[in-house]
């Protein structure tokens, strides 16, 4: 790995962190597996890809892709508490829809940005640290993002979503209204995770209505390595494992990219994730059993 | 007992340490080590019998002007197996070894290029791309400040309309299946749509998001239509063997915009040869190699059509060919 290959993973590591913290406050804090993110990240890419080449400020498009997201939690929020459908059915039907109607928002299946106005050329011009323009308005993002969602979660709201998600019962006994609790944090992840989309297509200089593909698994993968490796016994540990896990992930890819020296071949390139994933997971396992053992 | 485990395992994780850290920043360290081959970048987005057609004609093309892998010449080829965040990555591997020029195949391979290649001042030479203006890969055509060229697969519709008609004599209606999420088909079927309304045919579509539904799109042809026509779709290319099939059974001619799905069973196309292509893009990075700059290059259009019939597919799918155009066609046969 080379010191541009290492910072363009930490980049997209930090998109994909958005998406993990999004994917932790549904998957883990309202212990529903929401499968709506395939859908919101390029649907928070292709608003803001979309009302960027209308000649809205990239500022404005990025805040609207972060409200459409929060509608698509919405949505499937909505699906699950009133329409009383399994959890993961919701998530599908809302991804499904979304990719049609991301089709509709864009008029065709890419847009590219290059040349056009973005955050990074308004806001963040000039910036450049580690050869890299894009890492530090990738930075403050996340630790912005990252911030407001530990105060959140803090609040006294914010308890009452965690509490929905360790005992719904329990909260409602506490007065606490679980289905708009579900419905807020639903919206919360998926605006999270369409703000990701949004920075993608910015970054990298196009929305594509296939680049949804996979977010689930990155995000889940991201989550839980970074539980794995990390304390998450407070929120506060546990949000920085998301963060840590996301990027970590992208380092593995990144390396996964490397191993054509030992005869393997560019198709092989999931399969070796896979298996380095793994491996990083068994570290913390084999840590725990020789610790039983002795 | 504790204590040993504790030391155990300390010495794994730093053994394990040693050996990621020796892997992951010698391999490909810009430190250039006695003979550096100069490095030529290959980034693809997916699997894929055109794309991979287009790869192999590249890397025939340098391996006959001399530019032979691991031995004139080191090339780099990475795959991001259909997923945009890998693409982007691909392309930082690449450019950390520092590459004389970069290929990207594929439309979103090479957006996801452009703005790391300019950064770095790496030319940038895409193939498999339908409109490089709309992709916004060069502003214009002819005039092009910024080292990006390559070769546009556009094909001229009237050529794939000609086919059809030659062998379904007075056709009313035509099917098509596509993905309505491939900028490159959509497209196409836009202008196949005005141009078959100049021809009185009415067009009927048939969409398919992924490979497992394109079976269903294409049931939903059936009784509707007097042929099928599959652009160069990658889903429905994908899934060609599940609409020949069907096609076999109705007796329904499929025409295609590719050769590689009248190898899959497409009873014929005229289009271009995706190794061909790919020669041709391998030729413009033999210019950047000997020192042409890539802006100076022209985009490469407008390539020579060929015939291509499936001579089993023919029978199956109750059709013949009209002997003007057998002489000029090369016949697949299994």
């Amino acid at each position: 790995m080379n010191w541009i290959q290492f910072t363009g993973a930490v980049e997209i590591g930090l998109i994909y962190s958005l998406v993990a913290l999004g994917m932790y406050l549904s998957f883990r804090t309202l212990q529903f597996p929401d499968l709506t993110v395939d859908g919101s990240f390029p649907l928070g890419a292709a608003v803001c890809a979309s009302l960027i080449t209308m000649g809205v400020h990239p500022g404005l498009a990025t805040l609207a892709a972060l409200l459409a997201g929060a509608c698509a939690g919405w949505v499937t929020a909505l699906l699950s508490t009133h329409l009383r459908m399994l959890n993961l059915l919701a998530g599908i039907l809302t991804m499904t829809a979304l990719y049609s109607l991301n089709l509709r928002i864009m008029g065709r299946p890419n847009i590219a940005l290059l040349g056009e106005k973005t955050i990074l050329t308004e806001w963040f011009s000039g910036t450049t640290c580690f050869i890299s323009s894009h890492f530090v308005p990738l930075l403050l993002t996340t630790v912005l993002f990252g911030a407001l969602l530990y105060y959140f979660l803090n609040t006294r709201l914010g308890l009452a979503v965690r509490a929905t998600g360790s005992n719904p019962r329990m909260g409602r006994a506490q007065g606490i209204d679980d289905h708009k609790m579900i419905w807020l944090g639903l919206s919360v992840s998926n605006a999270l995770v369409a703000l990701a989309g949004a920075l993608f297509a910015q970054v990298h200089g196009f929305a594509d209505v296939t680049m949804g593909v996979g977010t689930i698994i990155i995000g889940l993968a991201a989550v839980i390595i970074g539980e794995a490796l990390l304390p998450t016994r407070t929120i506060l540990s546990a949000l920085l494992a998301c963060v840590f896990g996301a990027i970590l992930y992208r380092l593995v890819i990144a390396s996964a990219l490397n191993v054509g020296e030992f005869g393997l071949q560019a198709s092989d390139l999931n399969l070796v994730t896979a298996v380095l994933v793994a491996l990083a997971m068994f570290l913390p396992s084999l840590k725990q059993r020789v610790k039983a053992f002795s | 007992m504790n204590r040993l485990a504790k030391i155990l395992i300390s010495l794994i994780v730093i053994a394990a340490a040693a050996l990621s850290a020796k892997y992951l920043f010698n391999k490909h360290d810009q430190i250039p080590t006695l003979i550096s081959l100069p490095v030529i970048g290959i980034t693809q987005i997916i699997e894929h019998p055109s794309l991979d057609g287009e790869r192999e004609g590249v890397i025939d093309t340098l391996a006959k002007a001399g530019y032979i892998d691991g031995q004139t010449v080191k090339i780099v080829y990475q795959n991001a197996q259909g997923n945009l965040g890998t693409a982007t990555q691909i392309i930082n591997q690449i450019i950390g070894q520092n590459p004389k020029v970069i290929l990207a195949i594929s439309t979103p391979s090479a957006q996801a290029a452009l703005a790391p290649c300019l950064a770095h001042n790496i030319p940038l030479v895409f193939s498999a791309v339908t409109d490089p203006v709309e992709a916004k890969l060069i502003k214009d055509l002819v005039k092009r400040p910024e080292a990006v060229t390559g070769v546009s697969d556009h094909l001229p519709i009237e050529s794939q309309l000609n086919l059809v008609q030659g062998f379904v004599p007075g056709l009313k209606t035509l099917g098509i299946i596509y993905n309505a999420g491939e900028i490159n088909s959509v497209k196409m079927v836009k202008v196949l749509q005005e141009e078959s309304a100049k021809h009185n045919i009415q067009i009927v579509e048939a969409v398919a998001g992924k490979t497992s539904d394109v079976a269903t799109a294409m049931n939903s042809l059936i009784g509707k239509v007097q042929a099928v026509y599959i652009p160069n779709d990658n889903t429905a290319v994908a899934a060609m063997s599940s609409i020949v099939q069907i096609a076999e059974k109705y007796k329904l001619p499929v025409f295609a915009g590719d050769t590689g799905s009248v190898a899959a069973g497409a009873v014929a196309t005229q289009g271009y040869d995706r190794f061909f292509l790919g020669k041709k893009a391998g030729e413009i990075i033999l210019e950047i190699l000997n020192g042409t700059p890539a802006g100076d290059i022209p985009i490469a259009t407008n390539h020579p059509l060929s015939l291509t019939v499936n001579k089993d597919s023919l029978e199956k799918m109750g059709t013949a060919i009209p002997p003007e155009l057998l002489k000029s066609a090369t016949v697949i046969e299994d």
